[in-house]
């Protein structure tokens, strides 16, 4: 049979070319990431259009060399708007990651450290907060909060925190039992010291791959949450909102939809593709 | 929306060896503890902000209500008394007599309120589900065997693409190609195949991408594990291969996401239904939350997350049963 | 004490204005003649079954929720009022057969139609109106039953004097009581055994029993309700094109929150009436073939408020400018169709007491621009909007929660605005909390205040701009104020109408208000919806409706 010796060697051909995809992929979604970036930063080197003020008689205009994206039903630049909406898209997921990062970590160190008592306590409270959809826990937190980007950012932060918490708190075990940390408290390291001094540093790999994850999936979700009309008012430019205007235009202007939605599934994607990167980079 | 798609270890896998009638009562407890946690924490969640929605309603310019009338009115509700009391009364009213309330925007019982949402979002959460897995099994299957040339390399991105794509995106370009387009689509069916596939397709592609990844994880290392090799060097076929030991062995880890995915099901139903226009518990959700009505939220999202706890209780009870290596652990 | 009903009395008393300024929606009565065609040629066949779609379903259906304007189109299908406003707008009874009035208005007796009954088989009489009444204008606390808002706060009691006539009494003169009453569609007759259930009861359709040509089949809350005909109806308005049963067998009113989504069901023949069409596409449908109804409301134009006591809104100069620098036409142009008009003033132009005071607020951005420089509003930011003592000119408004078109009109406004360098700001509400936001009380006050109200009498707009009612201009302005005294003080409705023009022209000229576009009712249906039509509120009228093969 042929099966012993295919496989194997079937790896060790693949393996080459695999990797060199791998890395392809790799520095495409780098280069994706470095132009939504450079939009949110400097947005007006990429368009002369305003993202506001729009020529009325101009409306509905197909995309074309004048307008790349085309215009909307203000004759706005829907180009301009997506360009200008990367500001808040990327502004707003690095607030709700920076929430769910902060509030996790605290929970999840705290807990993995600690151990015993706390971390039956905060371990409950995770699994209270895991237990409820995150997207559900969303639309609670930004309801209670009142309807805006910002709120809708902290609402998509507070649904992640459970997720962050969970992993910072197997890490800290992890991490906790490892050598190097017991011979820290053999030489007078006290639990303060070493919560910071080690275990935290050693678990910074994998919180930054799940920090990348979670940052197309805060874009993903705040834009869900503005499609639902829960965030900024128009005429914000802001890639949910793109889309929830634009869909009432599908059926004859389908580029109010589809330009918005392909930029963001593009950014998206290039996260999560830097997500695999950093780890399998482990 | 899909979360990560880290799979977790069951706790009772480390505990298999002491899997008894203590452990299995003492899961079930901490299940109901989480479960009134969940009531709770949605009542201070929604309770933060001052006011209620029924005294906002009743303030209306337009109502012209008297101070009297609206005292009348928030007092039927209860809504004149402190907030932990209003909680203590709702925890009482649940506990010790099954009720959950009356829905201060439908002025229904809650449970009847969500009972209508129920049905339409089971069967949307059911066709995805099954749309999702089989969605990931060919994906995983051909990422695993087909050569990276002839697409499975391709294969293995398709996971973070539909992880990348949003619900309501996916709706509205299915909408746009399948109604517009081709004119396939019906709206005003509420039953039948034909309404409940497209948008249980819409929800099953983003959901089906943890799946997929994991499911491709754990053949990559079933292949590697020992049995594989042993089995190869019996000479048995690769089709036999695959679904006498490769399968079984995938099925496992992924067994250990399913109440993740039965959480993003239920979250995602709520923008899918809103997309397609298609009622259920997810609008009943969306409404409860827009309206402040309370009794109905706490009770939708309780809901839900007891849903998604019982689904982690079988899988975490079940799990050493199906997994051969702790059955031996287990055996020994 | 009896009263000789008398119908000369009804008639003389008004082209009488009934309707509602219904609940936080918007409301009103139509003066424009339905734009739904009575097919002359063709004869109407009974039979068929239609779909209705609606953008909001209730999930519950006591008759104090009904409020909505999606509700109250689906109410009207199977429950009946006392009296009701025709498609002239003219007050007629319906399950009343007339009324008459004491000399200081503070009686009113209703004479009730015989022959009426509910579909569970109880009998209309005078006395279950009266039980109707006492719930809808003094409501049951007991019960959580909110009194109808729309009923005059000096309701005292109705009482049953014969078998076929009802006595209300008030604490206080009302001369417009039977006009509040039409126009209040949350004041249908409804069975006794419906009426004395609890609420969770009353809010379960199945449990709702009527008079009207349908009757509820089934219902699915936030989903559909099915009406199926009732046979042995035979009470239609008097306005009513034939009598006996209705045409169409069944009716079946399902929510389809998208607009794309019920544009798209009528289109490929899903269904037959659609509520809420989107403006982009009504000028499609109607090249298709579809029947587009806009039917205005006798009422307030879409328009906002100057709250006056707030920041940078007291010079009157200021608020001239944003007047004269909204382009009402390219509002219309771009975001309506040929079947929007521009406004002419506070109210619709079908209003009775309407005036055109388009001359005020006209389109002049040169205007605008000098009167803002005069005002001192001379600086420029650097987003060229202007600035005075370094604080920029700048405004800000919740767009209502109520109407899905506000949010398109102020960014254009917002985009007009721009261009004589004034800024404006929207903000998000969510639905609960934009009345308490929004509230001529808040501090600091809100600069806009969206209205979209009907109005179907001039004691609205006291209700509305009098410094001890909504105060809805922020500020006491003794001369309106006295004005609008005198519209309710006035006896017949010539000077009533005449007094109204007079706080119309009032509120433009000192530009305490910016009109901006009318606002209609609309709704599209299939080319073989024939006998379709709108009454004054503008409710939607299927009794004639039938369908051609």
């Amino acid at each position: 049979m042929v099966a012993l010796s295919t496989v194997p060697r079937a790896r060790a051909r693949l393996s080459l070319p695999a990797l060199t995809l791998r890395n392809a992929y790799t520095l495409v979604a780098a280069l994706i990431i470095l132009v939504v970036l450079a939009w949110a930063i400097v947005p007006g080197l990429f368009t002369s259009h305003s993202p506001y003020a729009g020529i009325t008689r101009e409306q509905f205009q197909a995309p074309s060399g004048a307008h790349l994206f085309g215009t909307d039903q203000f004759g706005r630049d829907v180009f301009a708007r997506v360009v200008y909406g990367t500001r808040s898209a990327v502004l707003t997921a690095l607030v709700a990651v920076g929430i769910g990062l902060f509030a996790g970590s605290l929970i999840g160190l705290v807990a993995g450290f600690f151990g015993r008592a706390v971390d039956a306590v905060l371990g409950r409270l995770i699994d209270v907060l895991l237990a409820i959809p995150a997207f559900l826990l969303a639309v609670i937190v930004v309801v209670s909060l009142g309807f805006a980007t910002v709120n809708a950012a902290i609402a998509v932060g507070a649904s992640s925190v459970a997720v962050f918490a969970r992993l910072i708190r197997s890490e800290a075990l992890r991490v906790k039992g490892l050598p190097f940390v017991e011979s820290a408290y053999l030489v007078g390291g006290n639990k303060l010291q070493v919560l910071f001094g080690h275990v935290l540093p050693n678990t910074y790999r994998s919180v930054l791959a799940l920090g990348v994850l979670q940052f197309g999936i805060a874009i993903i979700n705040i834009s869900a949450l503005a499609f639902l009309g829960y965030g900024s008012p128009p005429p914000a430019a802001d890639w949910g909102l793109q889309v929830a205007n634009g869909k009432d235009f599908l059926y004859r202007y389908p580029w109010l939809v589809y330009a918005p939605g392909i930029v963001m599934v593009l950014t998206v994607l290039a996260l999560n593709q830097l997500n695999k990167s950093i780890s399998k980079g482990r | 929306m899909a979360t990560v798609a880290i799979p977790r270890r069951p706790r009772s896998a480390r505990l298999a060896g002491s899997y008894n009638a203590r452990y299995v009562i003492a899961r079930i407890g901490q299940a109901v503890l989480a479960v009134v946690l969940v009531y709770v924490l949605i009542f201070i969640i929604v309770t933060v902000l001052p006011g209620n929605p029924v005294s906002a309603r009743l303030r209306s310019p337009e109502l012209n209500y008297t101070e009297k009338q609206i005292n009348d009115l928030l007092a039927y509700y209860r809504l004149d008394r402190p907030v932990w009391a209003q909680l203590g009364y709702a925890l009482e009213r649940l506990i010790l007599h099954g009720d959950w309330g009356l829905s201060l925007d439908a002025g229904r019982p809650v449970t009847s309120v969500i009972r209508g949402g129920i049905p339409s979002t089971l069967e949307l959460a059911g066709a995805s589900f099954v749309i999702a897995a089989l969605l990931a099994f060919v994906i995983s299957i051909g990422a695993f065997y087909l050569p990276a040339k002839l697409g499975g390399g391709v294969l293995r991105t398709f996971p973070s693409l539909f992880l990348s794509m949003p619900n309501f995106l996916i709706g509205l370009v299915i909408i746009d190609v399948f109604s517009f387009n081709l004119g396939w689509f019906k709206i005003t069916t509420y039953d039948g195949l034909s309404a409940l596939i497209y948008p249980a397709v819409t929800l099953a592609i983003p959901v089906s991408a943890p799946i997929a990844q994991i499911f491709i994880s754990a053949l990559d290392a079933a292949r590697t594990e020992q049995y594989s090799t042993v089995a190869i060097s019996k000479g048995i076929g690769r089709f036999t291969l695959l679904v006498r030991h490769l399968l079984p062995n995938a099925a496992l880890p992924t067994l250990t996401i399913t109440a993740i995915i039965v959480g993003d099901l239920l979250g995602g139903s709520m923008i899918t239904e809103a997309v397609f226009g298609r009622p259920g518990l997810g609008t009943v959700i969306e409404t409860a939350a827009t309206d402040q009505d309370v009794p109905v939220l706490q009770a939708a999202v309780t809901l839900t997350a007891v849903l998604f706890l019982v689904i982690n209780l079988i899988v975490d009870l079940i799990y050493p049963l199906l997994d051969p290596r702790l059955r031996r652990a287990t055996a020994r | 004490m009896t009263f000789e009903l008398d119908r000369r009395n009804l008639f003389s008393l008004g082209a009488l204005f009934a309707g509602s300024g219904l609940l936080a929606a918007c409301a009103g009565a139509s003066g424009s003649p339905s734009q739904g065609t009575s097919d002359v040629n063709a004869q109407p066949k009974a039979g068929g079954e239609i779909f209705y779609l609606n953008a909001f379903e209730n999930a519950g259906w006591a008759q104090s929720q009904v409020g909505s304007w999606h509700a109250l189109q689906v109410w009207g299908l199977f429950a009946e009022y006392l009296f009701y406003a025709n498609s002239k707008t003219e007050i007629a009874p319906h399950l009343a057969t007339g009324y008459t009035h004491n000399a200081d208005f503070t009686k009113f007796n209703i004479g009730i139609r015989k022959g009426v009954t509910f579909s569970n088989g109880e009998k209309l009489d005078a006395q279950t109106v009266a039980l109707n009444l006492n719930l809808v204008g003094l409501g049951d606390s007991s019960r959580a039953i909110p009194r109808v808002a729309n009923i005059p706060k000096v309701y005292k009691q109705a009482t049953a004097v014969s078998d076929y006539e009802v006595e209300v009494a008030l604490t206080d003169p009302f001369p417009a009581f039977i006009q509040q009453l039409a126009g209040s569609s949350n004041a249908a007759i409804l069975a006794p055994a419906t009426i004395k259930l609890p609420l969770a009861e009353q809010s379960d359709l199945k449990n709702t029993f009527a008079t009207g040509p349908w009757v509820v089949e089934s219902w699915k809350a936030g989903k559909e309700v099915v009406l199926k005909r009732r046979d042995d109806y035979n009470w239609p308005r008097p306005d009513a094109k034939h009598t006996g049963p209705a045409y169409l067998e069944k009716i079946t009113i399902q929510q389809v929150s998208q607009n794309l989504l019920r544009v798209g069901a009528l289109e490929s023949g899903q269904a037959q009436v659609v509520h809420y069409t989107q403006p982009s596409a009504e000028s499609r449908l109607q090249g298709e073939g579809f029947k587009i109804i806009n039917a205005f409301a006798s009422g307030s134009v879409w328009g906002l408020h100057i709250r006056v006591n707030a920041r940078n809104t007291q010079d009157v100069r200021v608020r001239e400018a944003l007047n004269r620098a909204i382009d009402r036409q390219e509002i219309i142009n771009t975001l309506y169709n040929s079947g929007w008009k521009v406004a002419q003033g506070p109210v619709n132009s079908q209003t009775p007491w309407a005036v055109d005071l388009t001359e005020h607020f006209k389109y002049d951005p040169a205007r605008a621009n000098r009167l803002l420089n005069e005002a001192g509003w001379t600086g420029r930011d650097k987003d060229g909007y202007r600035t005075k003592d370094g604080e920029t000119l700048e405004f800000i408004e919740y767009p209502s929660v109520f109407i899905t078109t506000s949010r398109d009109d102020l960014t254009l406004i917002a985009q007009q605005w721009k261009k004589v360098g004034v800024k404006l700001t929207l903000k998000n509400v969510d639905y609960d909390n934009y009345n308490t936001i929004t509230a001529v009380t808040i501090k600091p006050p809100v600069p806009l205040y969206e209205i979209h109200w009907g109005a179907d009498y001039p004691t609205f707009l006291w209700r509305w701009w009098h410094s001890g009612q909504q105060n809805q201009f922020g500020a006491p302005d003794k001369e309106l104020d006295t004005l609008l005294e005198q519209v309710i003080a006035a006896k017949t409705d010539a000077e009533v109408y005449s007094l109204a023009k007079k706080v119309q022209q009032f509120v433009i000229e000192n530009h305490y208000f910016i009109p901006v576009h009318e606002f209609p009712q609309n709704f599209s249906a299939a080319g073989n919806l024939k006998g379709i039509s709108t009454d004054g509120y503008p409710r939607i009228r299927l009794y004639d409706a039938w369908l051609d093969a």
